[in-house]
């Protein structure tokens, strides 16, 4: 990547001289020199094997020697004057043959595999030369097993690359993916049918180079590759900003993939990323407007012009200093500025209650401090210590988790290294460190499935963490007294304080799940403790609430919340109205109900329907994030935009809508400045030039991706590929003569296959292919080296690195939660695929969350006198729960764990309160 | 019959006979351009596809008459109306038989050669008023292969004349009744008959409306009836050449008695059509250069031999 | 070519022309007698040759099921898009197409869909006679393009080859395929 780092070597390709990196192997030296190798075992992301004898090259001694020796390249590590021949007729030969004998049993069924046209075991049986198979005998066959609604099962096609194992067990921690059998009858399955239970089981897909373990969801309604309209885009449905690849046909999103960038998310993505997405396909969406003049009782649809139109006449009626906007922390920078700008600043809250609020004041304020850094994805995997406090990742930040799994080897590496071993030499490392890890700490109010490789799991109440962090804080720095903790508090921290004794690179992980704004200062404290201990910049990661409630941070800087406008609602004598953006007010406060009670009007901009589009009486149909474009600023502050994937005409963009409305309110007289320049948007690059506009953190908005304007060879670049199928006649049964197909002026992908397919900036790159390479491997051709970043520099813009800003404000206190008689601390327990409403769409993601059931500690059931498997009834305020109790001893003692669920009586923006719990009595009829 | 009325009838019958014979030697000239490729060409509409041109005429009489928006209106539409007027005026002057035949001008022979040469102009009008790229180029390839073919045109007629003294057509056929001109003006045939062709611009004379290279040529914009007349005004003309050359060098309507005179000067007149429509079936378009050289480097001089050898002849 | 100048060479060439275009006039003239190569297409049909391409079918294997598995490689083979199809499974999990899709008003009857088709599943027959009132007819549905018969491939099974389990065929009963391995057998 740098001609300047001094440890390059030379050596030679085919009689070539090439300067390259020493310290990899040859594979991916070759690899990263754009030079066609073929390989199964080995992949980026899990290191080299030699299993498949895939990658075999002819090595020579010197220059004189003719005859060289065949080695593996992924398992050759480079060295200087090293001189190998890939095109070498005894190398190529053997290629050959290898893989004829894998072929020898794979069956002949590409056309009904939903891995063919991508697969990377076409790909490299076509690069190595083999097309006859000569053998003559019977092909093995296997039973498969039914692995659960996302990932399907065809064992027949098993070339034993162990690639599946390898990154479910060893990557992702799962155990319920194993390798049975034998000799060469080995199977890749589980125990018995099943679902497989890690989170990360979609990436199987992507991981195996053929079809055993294919996307079922994506087979469900099946399109090849190379008939996706693709867009780059990024998840929304965690704070972290994974890449995504998004791809379309005939109007319906058809799959996820993982895009590669090397500081998020790398090769890999949660099953949520990879399996929410029907909500956009969903026909309990919203795709027209709809109004309810005032005296009628029912919502007319109508087009979203007029709808906009009825919301201008609103603000032209109440003046605009009687109408407020409520932004969203899932709803992209550009919205919630568009929001903000019609609104005007006074009036724009954030769709958060106080503690949310004063979670992401407080998060603000910490990693703007100048001597606090938060690391990326794969900076965490480069942690040598990790404490986890108040956050269950693997719910909360999945793709989080599993870097945190990979920091975890660090210790084994560094050991490993010692004795010069190679990162890349897999199975090498693993029998040298046999099961050490780093240290982590994990500290959580029940158990976590990082439990499994952290060296100390501590299960506290939410108050009892914070004294936890703060002593241990303070015992970093040298002053830990232990006055005040109870005897096993004290021990916890004295083991957490040996264990972090020697950490050079530590990191300290919180979020705002744990509800505590103290918490989150705490993790900072420690933070700080332990980067003066180890003499080095203070490593903190938050997870936070939502895809973008960084942005929404940084873009009201002020922070007010919906308990403020319903109070500032309440006090005023004129009537008002309320503009909400994407956010469900129901779900979020318990004031809900009284706010919108005391409001003239409720306009609300959304695409799925909620509690309070029900309530509204404008409804704007709003583009979903697959279908528009805009920028989400992930937990560490990176700005990233995604793209519209397809065009629905009937919901158009939020920010389209904004703009349309401001323009709307200009014609009634005069506006403040914010909504002259607003209305004066016609493209998304105007807005983008709005937002830069504020300067700060937000001066380089422009340059996050590049603009609309940017043309390769004077075209756009296309969504979809060159081989795309079916201009003519997709749409032929309803008119033969085909339209025109929708143009873009919003960002420079184009809805055509027009275009170049090299080259991409990196931040435009809808899916990646290569000649030759038809799977998602084609990556390594657009890598600047292999694991490096992409050609061209990553994607996306890290805001809190280039903002001359001093520390924000931190946040007021938050008034303690006080417990009366007969009641119970309640708390929110997130599962993955249970916790939005976008997540319970997807069918496939529905049938694999957990039943629902509060969590409590045997002991506090038993002090209430409960059972496990008890009904119970939680009450809070007017809101009542019916629900099966679970008790679990891994819990902290007095809490109540209420399960974060879709359109739940009690949601989580309810909680942390204190809840009233009394056992259902079954009443016999 | 008085007369007036029987002139009046000969004007009326000429016409309608040159008109209508003009439109079904379109049909004729694609049955036996069909035959001679091997095909059977138009046979479906009628009789052996004689009703092709009732058909042609009630397409060409449906279309939309359109005149383009960048056109020069007025000259647009003249032009193909002046086409059609200088050959039907030409023939006017062409005795069939005794007795048949409009007028009998004692400088017929110039009234031909001077109406011929008007053609030019209609061919002109067309292409200027098109405002059309390839129109213009037909045009001017027009204009100069027409001036060209004029040149020894007129001057291949010479001999004739100079055999029979007159310019009056009627008295140049009578003038064959002891032999026909064919024989001391054979060169002087092949001439006219070659300038024929270049004046009615038909294969392999056709390169101002050579459709490989400029659409359709002068009447690239031409459509609906405009086009018809452009185009029977191309048949009237090979009509008219096939007469003038039945006047000049074959006798006429002289002939055996045993067949009435117009029959003769009919049956002559259709022998030479099918020439024509063979050379186009046969023989391919030279280059524009090759067509220039070989009027100006090749006929003139030819036609000018001839002259003097024939002035010789007749002055010993 | 001959190098001489001069009168002679003149003459010569002036004569050659002559000589050859007369010739011209005379082969084509005695074209009068040949007979027409045309067939008068209505009242005679005109001999189509075995490999005609003309109106497209999806065939069915021996067993009378459908044979296209919706693998969209005739679509991608198409060059003019013509052709486009969903894939849907059945609970054996036998793949076909949910709908199957051919625009004729766009076809070019190239023959690459049926060059593609890994199944023998579509296949161009000999009938050409595909004109319509209304171009809207030209778009074919699976209803109208599924045929009865086998066509040109009477005896090809995929599901027999491609050792996927489906309805009535069990893992290892196809052709050229063990029976499925016994992870617990220790046999060697």
């Amino acid at each position: 990547m740098n001609a300047t780092i001094d440890n390059l070597v030379t050596i030679y390709i085919d009689g070539s001289a090439y300067q390259v990196k020493a310290g990899g192997h040859l594979l991916e030296t070759c690899l990263g020199l754009a030079k066609d190798l073929p390989y199964f075992c080995w992949h980026p992301a899990l290191g080299s094997v030699g299993s498949c004898r895939q990658c075999a090259v002819q090595l020579y001694q010197d220059a004189e020697d003719q005859r060289g020796r065949m080695v593996m390249a992924c398992m050759t590590p480079v060295a200087e004057g090293m001189r190998v021949s890939l095109s070498a007729t005894m190398a190529s030969q053997f290629r050959k043959q290898c893989i004829e004998v894998t072929m020898a049993n794979h069956p002949h069924d590409c056309p009904v595999c939903e891995e063919g046209g991508e697969c990377h075991l076409q790909d490299m049986t076509l690069q190595s030369g083999h097309t006859q198979r000569r053998h003559k005998g019977h092909k093995k066959t296997y039973h498969n097993q039914d692995l659960g609604p996302c990932v399907g099962h065809e064992m027949n096609r098993c070339i034993s690359c162990y690639r599946c194992v390898r990154f479910y067990q060893d990557y992702a921690g799962g155990d319920d993916l194993v390798v049975l059998g034998s000799r060469e009858n080995v199977y890749f399955g589980r125990h018995q049918d099943g679902c497989l239970t890690s989170h990360f089981s979609g990436n199987l897909a992507e991981v195996c180079p053929t079809g055993v373990f294919y996307d079922k969801v994506v087979s469900d309604s099946y399109t090849r590759k190379w008939d996706l309209q693709s867009a780059p885009s990024i998840c929304s449905h965690c704070s972290l900003g994974c890449n995504v690849s998004v791809g379309e046909r005939q109007g319906q999103v058809k799959r996820v993939t993982n895009r590669y960038h090397s500081q998020v998310n790398g090769y890999f993505i949660c099953d949520k990323g990879r399996y929410g997405f029907a909500h956009s396909n969903s026909d309990q969406g919203l795709y027209q407007a709809q109004v309810q003049p005032l005296g009628d009782t029912k919502k007319v649809t109508c087009d979203t012009l007029h709808g906009l139109d009825y919301v201008a006449q609103i603000m032209n009626e109440l003046g605009a200093e009687n109408v407020f906007g409520l932004g969203s922390p899932r709803a992209s920078v550009e919205e919630n500025f568009a929001l903000q700008s019609v609104v005007g600043k006074a009036n724009f809250y954030a769709g958060h209650n106080a503690i949310q609020d004063a979670i992401q004041t407080q998060v603000l304020h910490q990693l703007t401090q100048p001597d606090i850094y938060t690391p990326s994805l794969k900076q965490i995997e480069q942690a040598d210590a990790i404490v986890i406090i108040g956050e269950d990742l693997l719910h909360t930040a999945p793709r989080m988790a599993l870097s945190v799994r990979q920091a975890s080897r660090n210790l084994g590496f560094a050991k490993a290294a010692a004795i010069g071993i190679p990162k890349w030499q897999d199975e090498p490392v693993r029998i040298h460190t046999q099961n050490q890890l780093s240290p982590i700490i994990s500290v959580t109010s029940a158990a976590t499935d990082l439990d499994d490789i952290s060296s100390q799991c501590v299960h506290l109440a939410p108050n009892d963490m914070c004294d936890f962090a703060r002593a241990l804080a303070s015992a970093v720095e040298g002053q830990f007294d232990g006055s005040g903790l109870s005897a096993k508090l004290h021990e916890q921290v004295q083991q957490s304080l040996a264990l972090l004794a020697g950490a050079k690179r530590p990191l300290v992980i919180s979020g705002a799940s744990s509800q505590s704004p103290e918490l989150i200062d705490l993790a900072a404290q420690l933070a700080l403790a332990l980067g003066r201990q180890s003499g080095s910049e203070a490593w903190l990661s938050y997870a936070l609430e939502a895809a973008n409630s960084m942005g929404l941070g940084l873009l009201n800087k002020d922070p007010k919340h919906v308990g403020d406008l319903a109070l500032r609602v309440q006090q005023q004598s004129t009537p008002s109205a309320l503009i909400v953006l994407q956010t469900d007010l129901f779900a979020l406060s318990t004031q809900a109900a009284a706010l919108c009670e005391n409001l003239r009007h409720l306009v609300v901009l959304d695409q799925l329907p909620s509690a309070t589009s029900d309530q509204a009486d404008v409804v704007i149909a709003c583009a979903s994030s697959f279908e528009t474009e805009g920028t989400y600023v992930n937990n560490e502050g990176r700005a990233q935009r995604y793209f519209s994937v397809h065009d629905k005409q009937s919901r158009p963009d939020a920010w389209r809508s904004l703009t349309n409305l401001a323009a709307m309110v200009i014609q009634a007289g005069p506006c403040s400045d914010a909504v002259t320049q607003l209305a004066s948007c016609t493209k998304f690059d105007d807005l983008c030039h709005l937002v830069s506009q504020q300067g700060g953190e937000f001066a380089h908005w422009c340059d996050v991706a590049p603009s609309a304007d940017f043309r390769i060879a004077g075209m756009k670049i296309p969504r979809q590929t060159h081989r795309a199928s079916g201009r003519t006649s997709l749409y032929a049964n309803e008119n033969v003569s085909e339209s025109k197909q929708p143009e873009d002026a919003d960002s420079a992908l184009g809805f055509t296959m027009e275009g170049t397919p090299i080259n991409k900036p990196s931040a435009l790159i809808p899916q990646v292919w290569s000649p030759g390479w038809n799977s998602n491997e084609a990556i390594n051709k657009f890598q600047q080296e292999i694991n490096g970043p992409l050609k061209g520099g990553e994607a996306g813009l890290r805001l809190l690195d280039i903002s001359p800003n001093l520390p924000l404000a931190a946040a007021a206190l938050i008034p303690s939660i006080t417990i009366g008689a007969g009641q119970i601390l309640a708390h929110t327990q997130n599962h993955l695929f249970a916790s939005d409403r976008a997540s319970a769409l997807s069918a496939a993601l529905k049938q694999r969350s957990t039943v629902i059931s509060a969590r409590m500690h045997p002991d506090t059931a038993a002090a209430m006198g409960l059972v496990d498997g008890a009904e119970v009834c939680v009450a809070l305020a007017q809101a009542q729960w019916l629900l099966p109790l679970t008790v679990d001893a891994s819990m902290a003692v007095d809490l109540l764990l209420l399960p974060s669920q879709y359109q739940a009586p009690i949601s989580a923006g309810h909680l942390p309160a204190a809840v009233n719990l009394s056992a259902v009595t079954q009443e016999v009829n | 019959m008085s007369p007036v009325m029987y002139n009046l009838l000969n004007v009326v019958l000429i016409l309608v006979c040159v008109v209508f014979g003009a439109a079904l030697l379109t049909w004729l000239e694609r049955r036996l351009l069909g035959i001679w490729q091997d095909r059977y060409g138009p046979n479906r509409v009628g009789p052996f596809g004689t009703l092709q041109i009732v058909a042609d005429m009630i397409k060409l009489l449906m279309k939309q008459d359109w005149v383009p928006p960048f056109a020069d209106r007025l000259i647009f539409i003249v032009a193909p109306a002046f086409a059609m007027f200088v050959v039907v005026a030409a023939f006017a002057v062409i005795p069939m038989a005794p007795g048949v035949g409009v007028v009998d001008l004692n400088i017929g022979l110039l009234f031909f050669l001077a109406m011929t040469s008007l053609g030019v102009y209609a061919v002109m009008f067309g292409a200027y008023a098109s405002d059309n790229k390839y129109a213009m180029l037909g045009g001017l390839r027009a204009a100069a292969q027409m001036v060209s073919y004029e040149v020894f045109m007129g001057l291949s007629l010479m001999g004739v004349v100079m055999l029979a003294g007159t310019f009056n057509l009627r008295e140049l056929v009578l003038a064959q009744a002891d032999g026909w001109f064919i024989g001391p003006q054979i060169v002087g045939f092949f001439i006219f008959f070659m300038a024929g062709i270049a004046e009615s611009h038909r294969t392999p004379f056709d390169l101002p409306e050579a459709e490989h290279e400029l659409t359709a040529g002068f009447h690239t914009e031409y459509s609906g009836m405009k086009f018809a007349m452009f185009f029977i005004g191309e048949y009237v003309s090979v009509l008219m050449s096939a007469a003038m050359i039945t006047v000049l060098f074959f006798g006429g309507w002289l002939g055996p008695a045993w067949f009435p005179p117009l029959g003769w000067f009919l049956l002559k007149t259709m022998a030479l059509v099918l020439l024509m429509i063979l050379i186009r079936g046969s023989l391919p378009r030279p280059r524009y250069d090759q067509l220039m050289s070989f009027g100006w480097k090749f006929m003139l001089p030819l036609a000018l031999v001839n002259l003097l050898i024939t002035g010789a002849l007749i002055l010993i | 070519m001959k190098q001489k100048t001069g009168l002679g060479q003149y003459i010569y060439i002036v004569w050659d022309y002559f000589y050859s275009n007369i010739v011209t006039l005379v082969k084509v003239a005695s074209h009068t007698f040949t007979k027409a190569d045309t067939v008068e297409y209505p009242e005679q049909m005109p001999y189509l040759a075995p490999r005609f391409r003309g109106r497209i079918v999806l065939t069915r294997d021996p067993t009378g099921e459908e044979r296209c598995v919706a693998c969209n490689l005739c679509a991608s083979a198409c060059p003019t898009d013509c052709i486009s199809l969903q894939k849907t499974e059945d609970e054996s999990g036998r793949w076909s197409a949910e709908y199957f899709r051919i625009n004729f008003s766009r076809c070019v009857f190239c023959g690459m869909c049926e060059e593609a088709c890994p199944t023998y599943a579509i296949q161009l027959t000999q009938d050409f006679e595909l004109a319509e009132y209304e171009r809207q007819n030209m778009v074919y549905e699976k209803q109208h393009l599924l045929i009865d018969g086998p066509g040109k491939h009477p005896d090809y099974n995929f599901y027999e080859l491609s050792g996927k389990a489906v309805s009535g065929r069990a893992k290892g009963a196809g052709t050229q395929e063990a029976e499925p391995v016994n992870l617990k057998s220790l046999l060697p």
